[in-house]
């Protein structure tokens, strides 16, 4: 990884913007909304461009800054909770079998809203953002193991019947 | 299907182009690094300034604290004058210097509390006295009590109290106990000194007038007291004035 010089924003900006495309799908896969998704890349870029200094191994920054857009992720809802009330889908859906897997998709997404944040952000990071344990670690926050834990337990309750090791492919 | 095809399936049917987004990233970023810059830059031309304002302002609050005090400190001379700061030094080393009349008496039966007044309170005049419990210690029991007169006051007015049976001191403990110190005790968690008598002025009886008999009076003046562990109880009161003296028992 190039170096950064914190006072040099066409540096940070050309490491930047190859992480703006899977901040951008973390974002949206966490808050369902692709404008709020674009703000929280937004914010989480300033927040990233002004703690940069903070940053002493360059080589974690793809961790480090989707770990803001994931903090960020979880303010936004904060701020926004009111709107999420009703974000889920109706419990029984009536829709024709052409579309069976389109219910499916939404189905998934559901379950995956009803996750908590910590349980949602390491099932997207490992399968969305098709990212190792390793890394999803740095982005949370904890050890591997305890990434691994929670994504294990995260796959538990999204998929109670399903094999770990076959969730895992 | 696995799992990680579904989640892929399940967020790609909901996640949208980014349209430019990273160009609009990069753009906002280098925009704010602009600001920052001037924002730094301005800060550094007001930062001497400032430093200057923060000097003159420890200054102008000092000398804030300094002029406040002396005049908190004059206000409370000229409203609250102590006795010790009284021009009538010489009244009052006159009545410290009267002996005292108290009674002796062979045991604590034969004390009898009085003379009693017309307000169903003790003293003949001018000062009347009544008072309640307070505070108990190791050392001995305090009363919270009330000195109060509806006659003109001049100069001022010494108390001294002593046991009629065994000539034990009783002192005064907080506001107008005055003379030697003779002892301490911690009253209330506070540490107290014990003195040996209590001086009154018109100049610092209290602002409020209160019963009894449920109606006001001219100069009213709240003490404390102490009976030491050691006393019967039986209390002889000295109130010397100028032009009078009052003496009465407290048993």
């Amino acid at each position: 990884m190039t170096e950064v010089h914190p006072a040099s924003e066409r540096s940070f900006t050309d490491l930047l913007a190859p992480l703006v495309q899977p901040a951008y799908r973390l974002a949206c896969a966490m808050l369902h909304d692709a404008p709020a998704a674009e703000d929280v890349v937004q914010d989480a870029s300033l927040i990233a461009w002004r703690k940069l200094s903070k940053l002493h191994d360059h080589s974690k920054l793809r961790a480090w800054f989707l770990g803001i857009v994931a903090n960020e992720c979880r303010n936004a809802k904060r701020r926004r909770w009111v709107s999420w009330v009703n974000l889920g889908l109706p419990s029984v859906l009536s829709v024709p079998s052409s579309e069976e897997n389109s219910v499916k998709r939404a189905d998934l997404r559901r379950a995956l809203l009803q996750l908590g944040h910590d349980d949602r952000l390491v099932v997207v990071l490992y399968f969305y953002l098709d990212m190792p344990v390793a890394d999803i670690a740095l982005v949370v926050g904890a050890s591997t193991d305890a990434a691994r834990a929670r994504l294990y337990r995260a796959i538990h309750r999204l998929r109670p019947g399903l094999a770990i090791e076959e969730a895992l492919r | 299907m696995s799992l990680r095809r579904d989640v892929h399936s399940a967020f790609d049917q909901i996640t949208p182009s980014m349209g430019g987004l990273p160009e609009r990233v990069v753009q906002t970023v280098l925009s704010e690094g602009a600001t920052r810059r001037r924002r730094e830059k301005m800060l550094f031309r007001i930062r001497a300034p400032l430093s200057l304002v923060a000097v003159l302002l420890l200054i102008v609050l000092v000398a804030a604290v300094f002029v406040g005090g002396r005049i908190v400190q004059d206000w409370n001379a000229l409203h609250k004058s102590s006795p010790a700061g009284q021009s009538n030094q010489s009244q009052l080393a006159e009545l410290e210097a009267r002996p005292l009349q108290l009674p002796v008496l062979k045991a604590a039966t034969e004390c009898n509390t009085g003379p009693w007044n017309s307000d169903g309170t003790v003293g003949s005049g001018p000062l009347s006295i009544y008072g309640g419990l307070g505070p108990r210690t190791s050392w001995g029991t305090y009363w919270n009590n009330v000195f109060y007169t509806d006659q003109q006051i001049a100069g001022p007015i010494v108390v001294r109290v002593r046991d009629v049976v065994n000539n034990v001191n009783v002192v005064f403990v907080g506001k107008y106990a005055a003379g030697p110190v003779v002892g301490t005790d911690t009253l209330n968690g506070t540490r107290v000194q014990q003195h040996a008598e209590l001086v009154l002025y018109a100049n610092n009886a209290a602002l409020v007038t209160v019963n009894p008999p449920s109606k006001p009076h001219a100069f009213v003046w709240g003490f404390t007291v102490g009976v030491p562990n050691d006393s019967t109880g039986s209390t002889g009161w000295q109130v010397d004035g100028m032009g009078f003296s009052e003496v009465f028992l407290s048993c």
